[in-house]
């Protein structure tokens, strides 16, 4: 089983009766202002299962009954297979999976300490070192591949992320058909075959609304090949309140659940039982600077709230988290990241995206990497709560210590104090003598050294080397 | 300046955008020179909004509804101007989001601000072919071709339209944004200026043209 967090002690943001509200909303906005659909496959497949289509504008207005009966349709777990068994993500409601993301078109460079256009080198260290911890379970590319030439970057991003990760890879340079093929192509080399691999897909593919309220074509078309091929679909909604949706979040979480299941219905009037999975990103616009406000306290509560909907539904939710419009690892980054992504793991969100990035997803750093994994443990901690039993009462072992004495030598906190207390890797909590003893380091060196240890220590196991052939093949007939 | 016209300027800083296109018509019916009350009332007008914004004291949801008012505004008064003449502006630009991208909330924000700065914004929309970028500068003679892209997918389709454009139209300046744009990519596609948000846009357009 993959890294994760078992949430023990949920912590919800919407009522009972705020789940239903938004569930009534979203079939609303379904019914009456409906979704522009452009792909027109998609289009035919809708009016066939009943939905009204106005030819001139694409608009797409979902009977509430259909919406509700594709819903119900999906395959009911969902399990993000890794490339190798011990890293299997099963996807069922109670386990937080943190996941690295998404798509940025910078990093700073480890060595030279220069921060520059992405490059597949940085694809690929960015997996190499996420692989190796403990908090993280699932792989987004952090960042894509630039210095490729045109049309190859999706080879080369799963290139790049199969020999240095084991773990499971999500895609989201695929959003053409095209693309899903060569994806496919080497989903199949990996695994041994097509069949091998829709078996066990360890490949997952994300598409996207543009909201709000309208869904492209390329990339629903794009969706279709990935669920024919066995993938399960990330359908990935980002409703900004105050921008591409309602200022207020409860609006906005309405549209952003909308989007999804019109996503769902499509993709499973298409392919019934499609392994479907809720996601979203859903910041608030900075009314002042015009940025996206990723490390918003809304964002948590966005990302809450929808996976509260998505687990309504019966689907496992994807959610941003580990979010910060912070330049570099510092104070901001700290409490924006542990502010964004608190709430959706305390929900219970199955996937939350984000760790290693800066500059609202844009900028990969190996040393914020390892810093998100270590607040991705603290939470981890939190999200567990305290287990009263006749065990963790240890009312025995306080009997035979007796007053006056002292815990530390017993067999009872030696068994135990490794799973109940949070072990720091980066944290410093040593005495000022012996911080100072150390070098007196700052947590972002710290965070250097152990992305050192890493690079050093760690292991990947290697892809079957049919992929190499196939992408080799592949980039040679897609390069332009 | 006629009353009237002091009151269409502060429609616009008053954010009247339901009720301007009224008081633009009043302005025609009573025979003021429309571009009087163009230039002295709705320039002023959001030239003061955007003051405003550029001090922090009011936000984007403002400056947006002062730049809505202004076109509603201008939508009255813009075809009673009489042939022959024209409204001075700080200069013309092209704006639009390239080919396979529909994002293009950043854009239309990068458009208000530079129309709220004075310069004459026309705006191609989303989804915009590389080849109509080029036939529009050829057309318009804009200064500044602004094109935004919120894919790294669809990122280098402004590189795209930048190298021909240099050899069809070296006068037109190109502004280049959009989320996972940046200024090192901007450099390597050769963008005469990149702007990270709106505000930066207005900055760059007049460096470009001043």
């Amino acid at each position: 089983m993959a890294n994760s967090i078992p949430v023990r002690c949920r912590r919800t943001v919407l009522s009972s009766d705020g789940v239903q509200r938004i569930r009534y909303a979203s079939l609303d906005i379904l019914e009456r202002t409906g979704v522009i659909v452009k792909s027109k496959r998609a289009q035919k497949l809708l009016v066939d299962a009943g939905c009204d289509l106005d030819e001139k504008s694409a608009v797409v207005r979902f009977p509430p009954s259909l919406v509700e009966e594709c819903a119900r349709a999906r395959k009911r777990s969902v399990t993000f297979f890794g490339r190798t068994a011990k890293h299997d993500a099963r996807l069922d409601g109670d386990h937080v999976h943190i996941c690295s993301d998404g798509n940025g078109t910078m990093a700073l460079d480890f060595e030279t300490r220069r921060r520059r256009t992405s490059t597949k080198e940085d694809v690929a260290k960015a997996a190499f070192v996420s692989d190796a911890l403990r908090g993280h379970g699932v792989n987004w590319p952090s960042v894509t591949s630039q210095d490729v030439p045109m049309g190859t970057r999706h080879i080369h991003d799963l290139h790049a992320s199969l020999e240095n990760t084991e773990k499971h890879i999500t895609l989201a340079t695929n959003t053409t058909e095209w693309e899903v093929e060569d994806v496919l192509a080497i989903g199949a080399a990996a695994a041994g075959s097509s069949e091998e691999f829709a078996r066990k897909p360890f490949i997952s593919s994300i598409h996207t609304s543009s909201s709000p309220l309208v869904i492209d074509a390329e990339g629903m078309d794009a969706g279709f090949a990935a669920a024919d091929g066995g993938m399960p679909i990330c359908f990935y909604v980002m409703p900004g309140p105050g921008a591409t949706g309602p200022v207020t979040l409860a609006g906005s979480v309405a549209v952003g659940v909308a989007e999804t299941l019109a996503g769902n219905t499509i993709i499973q009037l298409h392919r019934p039982g499609t392994a479907f999975v809720f996601s979203c990103g859903m910041a608030v616009l900075d009314m002042m600077a015009s940025t996206r406000a990723g490390g918003g306290p809304e964002h948590g509560l966005t990302s809450a709230a929808y996976t509260q909907m998505a687990h309504h539904f019966g689907f496992p939710a994807l959610a941003g988290g580990f979010v910060t419009t912070s330049k570099e690892p510092d104070e901001q980054a700290a409490y924006e990241k542990f502010a964004s992504s608190v709430t959706p793991i305390l929900a219970g969100a199955d996937l939350i995206a984000g760790i290693g990035l800066l500059e609202d997803c844009r900028t990969v750093w190996l040393e914020q990497m390892v810093i998100d994994d270590e607040i991705s443990r603290i939470i981890s901690r939190m999200a567990e709560g305290i287990d009263v039993s006749d065990d963790s009462l240890a009312l025995d072992v306080i009997d035979k210590v007796g007053p006056g004495k002292d815990f530390l030598g017993v067999r009872h906190t030696l068994e135990r104090f490794k799973t109940e207390h949070f072990m720091p890797t980066l944290s410093d909590r040593s005495s000022w003598d012996s911080w100072e003893a150390k070098g007196s380091k700052t947590l972002v060196q710290r965070a250097g050294d152990e992305v050192r240890r890493i690079m050093n220590e760690h292991s990947v196991a290697p892809p079957r080397g049919e992929v190499e052939d196939t992408v080799k093949a592949l980039i040679e007939k897609r390069a332009r | 300046m006629e009353e009237i016209v002091t009151r269409l300027k502060n429609a616009v800083i008053n954010y009247e955008m339901e009720t301007i296109a009224d008081l633009a018509k009043q302005i025609v019916d009573q025979g003021i020179d429309p571009l009087v009350a163009i230039e002295e009332g709705l320039a002023e007008g959001i030239k003061t909004v955007g003051e405003k914004f550029g001090k922090g004291e009011i936000f984007l949801p403002e400056l947006v509804m002062g730049a809505e008012s202004m076109k509603a505004a201008l939508a009255v008064l813009e075809p009673a101007v009489p042939q022959g003449q024209a409204r001075k502006t700080l200069g013309k630009v092209v704006i639009g989001t390239v080919q396979d991208d529909i994002h293009e909330i950043g854009k239309n924000l990068v458009s208000t601000m530079l129309s709220s700065n004075g310069f004459e914004v026309i705006d191609l929309g989303v989804n915009v072919q590389a080849a109509d970028f080029l036939k529009k500068a050829g057309e318009l003679k804009p200064n500044i071709l602004a094109m935004s892209a919120l894919m790294t997918t669809t990122m280098p389709r402004m590189g795209e339209i930048i190298t021909p454009l240099k050899k069809e139209n070296p006068s037109v300046k190109t502004i280049v944004g959009g989320a996972p744009v940046t200024d090192v990519y901007a450099k390597e596609i050769g963008a005469d200026e990149y702007s990270g948000d709106a505000s930066g846009a207005v900055d760059s357009a007049k460096k470009l043209v001043g």
